[in-house]
């Protein structure tokens, strides 16, 4: 978190300072609803059906509070912030039907909750002009994502074979969006936004002391809608 | 602007907490002791769970299991399949973990709720470490085809089944297996006993309190060896059915220098030699002492191995059946290298002798003059039926400490395996061990309390085991059919007698449960 903190801060102090009348902040605040768009390999570890164990999981969407805080650096080029609160996302089970009928019970079932942080730095560039009602814009940028909270559910426990502690690595990965923003009057706006980034992470599901591992693709479509403040 | 920047705090705040773990969803402990029969993870992982429709479908769906259903029956209950690991010693009783099952039945049937008795099961030789008897879901895997067996024989029928995979195999640290180490091998039955017992109280399973005690082969010596043990701290053991095992050793091991060389010799010789000689450290100075240059290197942490046996033969790791040399130590012994009687046996013998071999002639020569100067009261004439009272040389001192003559059961034993067994030599072990337990034996068992099974024999008049052995007998004539006397002499020990002498194990003991012995 600290290594992130201390990437934005330089990102922010890296941007250069020529248009100095155009220098402003934003801070937006709203709400972002996220579709995951999982993709997980198969569970592989000790002592599971032999490979590809069909037992495979799809993270569930969720939505949040969003906000961002932006600085400009000309008229058509800012940094922005991206952070939200933490959504947490329902796991639920993706089973092979090949799977014998006591595992197959578990299909859709919720198997963990995981709680993600997921801040990211875009730079944007906005068509327009600062005066004008509709800006749109794209942005790209570097998303972080890390998986603090990570339950694992009755369900979940049940089809691990005990209770199950899940541990997911972090990732650092590309991020874009696209947005448009309605300007209201010189201090307020709306923006709306889609975003994506690539994320990548190894969730580790260690029952009893055995590990059993997957590699889960995240390519989310996270459409946020904002209202804007500059100063 | 202020209360703004104020909320950005509160949000950055926010995402800072991240110092968030996982939660388990239940409680959960872990022993990092070490203690004997500490169980490591409570509750243990459950690996699967079949209700007995699904059991009976599961057997049903292959060949394999097709033949199991007809020797165990339809499962009355279902399985529940635990992974287990344990607290227990090495050989030379130095700390150490292992794994094994625990199959708990389950269902509505009054013979699989309620507080159920034990079966402990010991294994057979497996050259594989990754040996693992409690996970059936792949039966390619090694241990998963006897996990099958042992669940559809005994817990499918309402003995809740506790089985090690022995230390040295599986996830187990222990860098060898305390092979045929009667003190340790007992007293890690007793380590997985008492961590199963654990686990079952964690996960609500009832124990009734009757213990059996059972186990094929290797594990036919382990059984007995807990029978034993058990007795001798004065717990209770309801009866045991030792299967198809190496009682006698130092007479068995003595008749295998004598030119008697077993089928798989060149995997037992191994790991008994390396179990031996990390217990007591005298079997040699140098591997080199005991086995040909060639397989000496590296020899003392072969087994257990990655890989299977035909895959160390093929790489050389180890002759396929030639222990011996095809040379005679000495001239004199020209007629035990190889023996050439008795006549029907000769063949089995000779594949023990050729080149290359595994066991130098010097090695055999030192242990074959000290088995004609302290010869076993069994080999190579029977004389006493006991083993020699003082040898002299470190392997054989090894295998008489290790050998079952030593003692009388006082509960219910049963002795099961096959007349023709090529492996475990049936008149070498479960004979000699009846003789050494009946009268005029100063070790005789009391009457009724020993009873002995040749499944390999013709049905007398009333006789219990008939179901077993017409079923035996049917077996083997359809591998006989098949392939000949070589393919039932290959199958005979591992794959013919199991099942039957499993299903008469089970009966024995529902038989000693209903008359309340």
């Amino acid at each position: 978190m600290k290594k992130m903190l201390s990437l934005v801060g330089a990102t922010m102090l890296l941007a250069p300072c020529s248009a100095v009348m155009a220098q402003q902040y934003f801070v937006r605040v709203g709400g972002a609803h996220i579709s995951p768009h999982s993709t997980a390999s198969d569970v592989a570890g000790p002592m599971l059906p032999p490979p590809p164990s069909g037992i495979g999981l799809e993270v569930q969407s969720a939505s949040t509070l969003y906000f961002t805080v932006a600085r400009s650096i000309n008229d058509n080029l800012e940094v922005e912030f991206a952070a939200g609160y933490p959504p947490t996302h329902a796991s639920t089970a993706k089973l092979s039907p090949a799977l014998p009928a006591h595992v197959l019970a578990y299909q859709g079932q919720v198997l963990a909750r995981v709680r993600q942080i997921a801040p990211t730095v875009f730079l944007n560039y906005k068509f327009g002009e600062p005066t004008s009602r509709w800006r749109p814009s794209v942005g790209l940028g570097i998303n972080y994502t890390n998986f603090d909270k990570r339950t694992s559910t009755a369900a979940g426990n049940a089809l691990n074979g005990g209770p199950t502690h899940i541990s997911m690595s972090d990732s650092w990965g590309l991020a874009a969006q696209v947005g448009l923003s309605y300007r209201i009057d010189e201090r307020w706006s709306i923006q709306g936004a889609l975003m994506t980034a690539r994320v990548k992470s190894r969730l580790t599901a260690a029952t009893a002391g055995v590990p059993r591992t997957m590699d889960i693709r995240f390519r989310p479509a996270v459409f946020t809608l904002t209202a804007g403040y500059a100063f | 602007m202020r209360r703004l920047f104020g909320g950005l705090g509160l949000g950055a705040a926010l995402v800072l907490a991240a110092c968030g773990g996982s939660d388990m969803g239940a409680p959960s402990t872990h022993d990092t002791s070490g203690a004997r029969g500490s169980l490591v993870y409570s509750p243990p992982l459950r690996i699967t769970g079949m209700d007995a429709a699904e059991f009976t479908a599961r057997l049903q769906g292959s060949a394999a299991g097709q033949g199991l259903l007809q020797v165990t029956g339809a499962p009355r209950c279902g399985v529940l399949f635990h992974y287990i690991e344990y607290g227990t010693v090495g050989g030379a009783a130095e700390p150490t973990r292992a794994s094994g099952a625990l199959m708990l039945p389950t269902g509505s049937d009054p013979a699989c709720t309620g507080a159920r008795p034990i079966v402990l099961y010991a294994h057979g030789t497996s050259p594989e470490k990754a040996y693992n008897i409690a996970d059936i879901t792949d039966l390619s895997r090694p241990g998963a085809s006897e996990g099958l067996l042992i669940a559809a024989m005994y817990a499918a029928q309402g003995f809740a089944v506790v089985a090690p995979n022995y230390a040295g195999y599986d996830t187990s640290p222990l860098p060898y297996h305390p092979y045929l180490n009667a003190e340790q091998q007992s007293s890690e039955m007793v380590d997985a006993l008492t961590a199963a017992r654990k686990a079952m109280k964690d996960l609500g399973a009832g124990d009734s309190g009757r213990l059996f005690i059972t186990g094929y082969s290797q594990g036919g010596h382990v059984a007995m060896a807990t029978h034993r043990a058990l007795q001798a701290a004065g717990q209770t053991v309801t009866a045991s059915a030792p299967m198809s095992g190496p009682y006698a050793l130092a007479a068995f091991a003595d008749a295998v220098y004598y030119g008697n060389v077993n089928l798989g010799a060149t995997l037992f010789t191994p790991l008994l030699s390396t179990s031996y000689q990390k217990a007591y450290g005298n079997i040699y100075g140098k591997t080199t002492d005991l086995y040909e240059a060639a397989y000496a290197e590296g020899i003392e942490t072969l087994l257990p191995s990655k890989m299977g046996a035909a895959e160390l033969f093929r790489q050389g790791k180890l002759p396929q059946t030639a222990v011996f040399s095809s040379t005679p130590p000495v001239p004199s012994m020209a007629a035990i290298t190889p023996p050439t009687s008795p006549a029907d046996q000769a063949a089995l013998f000779a594949l023990g002798f050729g080149t290359p071999h595994l066991v130098t002639n010097a090695a055999r020569l030192a242990y074959l003059q000290d088995a004609m100067a302290h010869p076993d009261g069994v080999v190579p004439v029977p004389t006493t039926g006991a083993p020699a009272a003082a040898p002299g040389h470190p392997m054989r001192q090894a295998l008489r400490k290790n050998d079952m003559r030593s003692w009388t059961p006082k509960r219910p034993m049963l002795l099961c395996g096959g007349r023709a067994d090529p492996t475990v030599f049936y008149g070498l072990n479960t004979q000699v061990m009846q003789g050494y337990w009946s009268a005029p034996s100063p070790a005789a068992a009391p009457a009724g309390l020993l009873n002995v099974l040749d499944v390999d024999s013709a049905p007398g008049v009333n006789d219990p085991f008939a179901a077993v052995k017409l079923g035996f007998a049917s077996a083997k004539a359809s591998v006989a059919a098949a392939g000949g006397a070589s393919a039932v002499a290959q199958a005979y020990h591992g794959t013919l007698v199991p099942p039957f002498c499993n299903a008469a194990a089970r009966a024995y003991f529902q038989q000693v449960l209903a008359s309340g012995m």
